[in-house]
């Protein structure tokens, strides 16, 4: 077996394992699976694509439609391309292994973009339901459907390219390679921030369609506007006008083209790639360090503080939590994720007014703020936030934990703060949804003490149930999130305790009696998990 | 000081990894735990240290029970697990103050030791880092920092020479000697035979979880061929089991 071969297997066997080896189901299952739950996201631009194409077909511009499905799939790819191909040309861990072993770097580059291309085949998927719309409101033949899985297949390569190109030119001519955290956080957190934004221009699309050139564009007729959709991505625009003409031999001559494109700039990355990634991958696996002799130029004066030993627990957990990627994202950055496409939605549609008039003609849904209230703070640690994972995420430093001389309830508390410093950022973002609908003072000051409660009782429930089932030998903190079915829990919760609530408000119309209510849901459920967790917590600590 | 009596752990009700051990270390001496991999050295620490209770039998250190008032048993030693690979994404500082936080160091004493210890492990240019930028030996350096920082009466330290560079093995040996000299107890695994050889005052071999062996390196070689090395001896011992 040549060289190419033997690694490309691994890598595709690697890449594979990845996804599947945590899943008890079967892996064809799973596929299937992830597959409908990406295709079923693009419902909106299927819907939008099976309304619009009459529109679009009456003035000879449905090509665009095409153009507009096909770059939204090269963008996604593109932009989580950067983070995968990162992650997985620079900071695995197989490279340490990989480099001294007789393999060219363009092999080795080949076996990992065939790795992360897999990955990429699941984002494409997004394409495959407004791309099945698209051929049966223009009643289109088998051939657009054969055409349809060539184009899905080439639709990543392009931007996978670009992607791996930036990277590697990064890596090879910045001191990126020092900082990986903060590059992972940085990715992390832009790719959060483009699926919002994704979603508002999702919401407002349309609006923006007014300007003079372009209705003068799209009364050019003939498919005009495709060429300034596809911009970059030119696999893309060949690929679009090959599936628009599917019934015409040009349609096959375009598919064709796209496909000769994509393999002749594959070859052309092939080895350019190579050459710029073992310049770029040497040293990739160094730390950043700054070797300051701190003692001898007295900043470990300034650096060594006393604190209690609670304290010093909960900076510990903070700091770690704040610079460990996956945990900064999963713990803090999602916490902001929620509330932002929640809010979105508000902003966009222009609800805020119109609450703000309800708010200010009568008290009657001032319980529905309150419950409201209740809701969006709990909703913003639905994902656990930093409780779900208090105890899991020490890993194998928790034998620390074990040999230290501080009580299991003063560790106990350590976690339930460090928590709830995190998590209480929910009620901030409460606090500004509140002070934008302009609620009075009296309100204001309520919704704020339920949200807090809520926000108390919520991770008291996830603190448990980490410390129940805690997961602690992990080898990279990925694999801790994984198979976490503590969101799903936590939103089930949420909704049946906010049904009830919103339920008993319609019967009652007195906010003071739901506020009273939503407090001693808060204060019973709160004390019943301190209670529950106190018990576990000293089998956690004191036992084994 | 630490007696180890009777302790037994047993895994699933049948597999023994430790089966009635009785060790007395005494004040003033270093104690080597010798035995081939997967003896029971690691569990037994583990069990000294708190870390896993036994399934029968009872541990004292300094006549405190680990399991009856562990967090004052907690207080009288200090303990360097096997793998040093802890708190990576804290600066070495840090992970020296958190210590010193957890064991009530004053502000002038941990000063004084970190600034001490750092210049003897020649960890000065690097405590400013964070613990995932050092090197094996340096891990392992900065946890033995870690564990003198709140100058514990007993020091407890698995596989403590690993890693180390000739120069902080050799600063080791000597600071273990100094603190066994000073009525203090040192007790450590090992499977560097040369190691144990030259700096424990007694050794006790551990084989499939029995003590085979518990003495001074004298009465050890009294029991054998006087001309004998530790090594023929251990080897030997093992084998036979």
């Amino acid at each position: 077996m040549s060289r190419l071969r033997i690694i490309t297997k691994y890598f595709i066997k690697n890449a594979l394992n990845e996804m599947f080896a945590s899943s008890k189901m079967k892996p064809v299952f799973l596929v299937l699976l992830m597959i409908f739950g990406v295709s079923m996201l693009s419902m909106p631009g299927a819907v939008m694509i099976g309304t619009g194409y009459g529109v679009f077909h009456s003035m000879g511009q449905e090509g665009m439609l095409l153009s507009f499905i096909l770059s939204i799939g090269a963008t996604v790819c593109f932009f989580f391309g950067i983070y995968t191909i990162m992650n997985v040309f620079y900071f695995s861990d197989d490279i340490e292994i990989l480099l001294p072993l007789p393999f060219k770097s363009s092999e080795i580059v080949f076996g990992k973009f065939i790795a992360v291309l897999i990955n990429m085949y699941i984002y494409t998927a997004m394409l495959v339901l407004p791309l099945i719309t698209y051929g049966v409101v223009s009643h289109a033949n088998i051939i657009y459907y054969f055409y349809a899985i060539i184009v899905l297949i080439i639709t990543p390569i392009l931007p996978m390219i670009f992607a791996s190109l930036i990277c590697m030119a990064l890596m090879r001519f910045t001191s990126l390679s020092k900082h990986k955290d903060g590059f992972r956080m940085f990715t992390g957190c832009a790719a959060l921030i483009i699926i919002v934004a994704f979603n508002y221009f999702n919401s407002g699309s349309g609006k923006n369609m007014t300007n003079e050139q372009t209705i003068s564009k799209l009364s050019e007729g003939n498919n005009s506007m495709m060429d300034m959709m596809t911009g970059i991505f030119i696999t893309n625009k060949v690929s679009s006008y090959g599936l628009l003409y599917n019934n015409e031999i040009k349609g096959l001559l375009f598919i064709l083209l796209a496909l000769i494109l994509s393999i002749v700039i594959f070859t052309i990355y092939y080895y350019i790639g190579g050459k710029l990634y073992l310049k770029g991958v040497i040293g990739s696996s160094e730390s950043y360090s700054k070797r300051e002799n701190i003692v001898e130029n007295g900043k470990a004066d300034k650096l060594i503080k006393i604190n209690s030993p609670l304290k010093a627990l909960v900076s510990r957990d903070i700091k770690i939590m704040f610079r460990t990627p996956t945990f900064f994202i999963n713990c803090v950055a999602m916490i902001f994720y929620m509330p932002a496409i929640l809010g979105v939605a508000m902003l966009s549609n222009g609800n805020i007014t119109h609450i703000r008039k309800l708010l200010n003609n009568n008290t009657s849904i001032y319980g529905f703020v309150i419950v409201g209230a209740f809701m969006f703070a709990s909703m913003c640690i639905m994902t656990g936030g930093a409780s779900a994972t208090a105890l899991s995420r020490e890993g194998r430093d928790f034998i620390v934990s074990k040999y230290i001389p501080v009580s299991y309830k003063t560790q106990l508390y350590s976690k339930i703060i460090s928590s709830l410093c995190i998590n209480e950022f929910g009620t901030v973002i409460v606090a500004l949804i509140l002070i934008l609908l302009g609620v009075s003072p009296m309100l204001f000051i309520i919704s704020i003490i339920v949200s807090i409660g809520a926000i108390l009782v919520i991770s008291l429930l996830g603190i448990f149930i980490d410390f129940k089932s805690p997961k602690l030998e992990w080898d990279n903190e990925k694999s801790m999130f994984k198979k976490n079915y503590m969101p799903l829990l936590i939103m089930f919760i949420i909704f049946v305790l906010s049904a009830i609530l919103i339920g008993l408000n319609i019967f009652i119309k007195n906010y003071m009696i739901i506020f009273a209510i939503c407090m001693g849901v808060v204060l019973i459920g709160s004390y019943i998990f301190y209670r529950l967790l106190v018990r576990l917590a000293y089998k956690v600590y004191n036992e084994n | 000081m630490i007696s180890i009596n009777n302790i037994t752990k047993s895994y699933n009700g049948t597999y023994k990894a430790v089966d009635n051990l009785n060790l007395e270390i005494k004040d003033g001496e270093i104690f080597g735990l010798l035995g081939p991999n997967g003896a029971g050295k690691t569990t037994t620490i583990k069990m000294i240290t708190g870390i896993i209770a036994p399934t029968s039998g009872n541990i004292e250190i300094n006549s405190i029970d680990i399991n009856k008032d562990p967090i004052k048993a907690k207080e009288q030693f200090g303990y360097v697990p096997d793998s040093p690979d802890m708190f990576l994404r804290l600066t070495g500082i840090e992970y020296l103050n958190f210590m010193a936080d957890v064991y009530g160091v004053s502000k002038e004493d941990r000063t004084e030791r970190i600034k001490e210890m750092s210049k003897r492990f020649g960890m000065e240019s690097a405590i400013g880092d964070k613990i995932q930028a050092y090197s094996h030996g340096m891990r392992q350096k900065i946890i033995l920092i870690g564990v003198m920082v709140h100058k514990p009466k007993v020091w407890i330290l698995d596989e403590p020479m690993t890693g180390l560079d000739p120069k902080a093995a050799f600063t080791l040996k000597e600071m273990m000697r100094e603190h066994a000299d000073a009525g203090n107890t040192v007790v450590f695994s090992t499977h560097v035979l040369e190691v144990a050889e030259k700096i424990c005052d007694k050794v006790a071999i551990i084989n499939k979880g029995q003590l085979i062996f518990n003495g001074t390196l004298k009465s050890m070689k009294d029991e054998f061929k006087e001309n004998e090395s530790l090594e023929e001896m251990f080897l030997e011992m093992t084998e036979n089991e």
